[in-house]
């Protein structure tokens, strides 16, 4: 087993869940509360991901990170790393990808707390950000703890975006998917075994915590 | 007049639905006034527009001579600078916090002291420490009223306040909503479809229909002497009667209603009102021989509908009275009936709305 794999994978999950509930939060706010016409267009292009193939979101993520791309020349002005084949670099290809899996229930999440209990937090004197801290937080935490944990699960899964963005460099850029791929294409068929039970394992035992408790898995739903 | 909250708002909804309302409340003394109609008349946009949550199209809001809203001059106070204290249908209290945490929550510099005096005087002290969840409906509606007033409200708005409790506990509870209004000295604004809310909570009543004010005045008088039809059928006159005046009679007018000469206790210096019409409450309609002075009428029994402790009587021309149940040996239907009403209690309005 690929233990070194094991450790990226699960590394990347986390700092990926991490940065999605920094980047979420906000996004998943944003489309549950506002009245604006490009609510749609942002919400369209936030589940993008969804449909389409990892390599062609890893190709256009390599583009922008490369040398030549806005963000790597973004990175390189301010005296950043290269980011193509780099934890990082991987790290954002993989909050790209699994964006709609951390906003789509937090949005949800949001959109579902009663209208009322925020109208009363105005009418006490709360401004916006008060009231998101002090009132739809606290009431869509199922919502916010389904996303990440959704991401986090996507992430440890995924293949095309981290052969594309993060290549195969072991203990750096080789995840699990990764690390299976490779032992088949070695014919080592006993370690791609063990490797892909594991995976299955835990990725099963997510979704069953997720769908288990009631409350977050009818806050997926409802969208 | 002192300090008022105004009101000169104008707003349209889709399907054209237009609200239309001009109303002046008083601030000193701090009194409650009821708005008043059938729902749908446009009382919860009223109150949701005084309190920024809806935004008019037209007019201004002041309250003294503080401006809210003044669509001309651009200003639109959002509901955190106006600080209604806002009674939500359902309160609106806040799940994932205690009783104590929800006074708290619009009041966070207020002495610990006086959030206990205000759980006293509610009657929440043993609750403090609960969820709302736990909570009855009446309790919740303390709870509700007690987290608007602990924020140090100039007005309160109450949206319905009884309207989620059961019959039986919203005629127990106007009484002590009365009474904790009155104390809390805050001048209030109060929407409700309920006449004997309305009768019991008010001070003032602004009657609305079809999003318009119809008519404004003290709650008794506006009871007593609609100015309009329509204003008499919205405060529950169940007879409405178009009828043709006669001109002045020595104890007011008289009018002529179905053939019939009615006598009714109008000014007899005013004139005559237009499209005049004739308001009438069915437990004023009497059995038997007219006394002196009253009015007499035959009038056949069309039908009889059974109610709670009364029997109300469907007769010729559209009039419907109300007898005691202990009468029904008497009342066969299709018989002629031998009726009375004194003029005191005919009142003569016009037709219309406002």
């Amino acid at each position: 087993m690929d233990t070194a794999a094991i450790a990226v994978s699960l590394q990347l999950a986390a700092a990926t869940s991490a940065l999605l509930l920094l980047l979420g939060l906000p996004l998943g706010a944003w489309l549950a509360f506002t009245r604006s016409r490009l609510r749609g267009a942002v919400e369209a292009l936030s589940a993008l991901p969804l449909v389409l193939p990892p390599t062609v979101l890893g190709f256009y993520v390599l583009l922008a990170i490369g040398p030549e791309g806005p963000v790597g020349r973004l990175v390189a002005a301010v005296g950043g790393p290269g980011l193509p084949f780099s934890f990082p670099g991987l790290l954002l290809a993989s909050a790209l990808y699994s964006l709609p899996f951390a906003v789509q229930p937090f949005a949800a999440a949001f959109a579902g707390v009663d209208r009322r209990l925020i109208e009363a937090a105005w009418c006490l004197g709360h401004g916006r950000l008060s009231t998101f801290w002090r009132v739809v937080l606290p009431l869509s935490w199922p919502g916010v703890l389904t996303g990440m944990v959704l991401s986090f699960a996507h992430t440890v899964g995924e293949f095309g975006v981290v052969l594309m963005v993060g290549g195969n460099i072991p203990g750096r850029t080789r995840t699990v998917s990764v690390s299976i791929y490779d032992s088949v294409q070695a014919m080592d068929l006993a370690a791609a075994g063990r490797t892909s039970l594991l995976l299955t394992l835990f990725s099963f035992a997510v979704l069953a915590v997720v769908y288990g408790r009631k409350g977050a898995g009818a806050a997926w739903a409802r969208r | 007049m002192g300090p008022t909250l105004s009101v000169q708002i104008e707003k349209r909804f889709h399907q054209g639905f237009q609200l239309v309302a001009d109303l002046e409340v008083p601030l000193q003394p701090a009194g409650v006034t009821v708005l008043f109609g059938h729902s749908g008349a446009g009382k919860s946009t009223l109150l949701r527009c005084v309190a920024g949550l809806e935004r008019p199209d037209a007019g201004h809001i002041r309250l003294g001579d503080e401006r809210w809203f003044d669509a001309a001059a651009g200003v639109d106070l959002p509901p955190q600078r106006r600080r209604p204290g806002f009674l939500f249908q359902d309160y609106a209290l806040f799940p994932h916090l205690s009783v104590r945490q929800n006074l708290r929550f619009g009041a966070p510099d207020a002495p610990a002291a006086a959030i206990d005096a205000l759980l006293e005087r509610f009657d929440l002290g043993a609750l403090a420490d609960r969820r709302p969840a736990t909570l009855s409906g009446g309790q919740a509606q303390r709870v509700g009223l007690a987290r608007a007033l602990a924020a140090a409200p100039r007005v309160l708005l109450l949206d319905e306040p009884l309207s989620a409790l059961d019959a039986p506990l919203r005629m127990r509870l106007h009484g002590e909503l009365r009474r904790a209004l009155a104390e809390a000295g805050v001048p209030a604004v109060l929407v409700t479809h309920d006449r004997a809310e309305a009768l019991a909570l008010g001070d003032a009543l602004v009657v609305l229909e079809r999003g318009a004010v119809l008519q404004q005045g003290e709650v008794q008088a506006v009871f007593d002497a609609p100015a309009t039809a329509a204003v008499a059928r919205a405060v529950g006159w169940e007879n409405v009667l178009p009828v043709e005046d006669l001109g002045p009679d020595d104890e007011g007018r008289a009018v002529r209603w179905a053939g019939q000469r009615l006598r009714c206790a109008a000014p007899a210096d005013q004139p005559a009102p237009a499209a005049p019409h004739l308001c009438l409450r069915p437990e004023d309609l009497h059995l038997g021989a007219a006394p002196p002075g009253a009015n007499a009428l035959q009038l056949v029994l069309r039908s009889v509908i059974r109610e709670d402790t009364s029997l109300r009587l469907e007769l010729e021309g559209g009039l419907v009275g109300r007898v005691h149940r202990r009468r029904a040996a008497e009342l066969q239907p299709g018989a002629a009936l031998t009726l009375w009403v004194a003029p005191r209690d005919l009142h003569l309005t016009r037709g219309g709305g406002r």
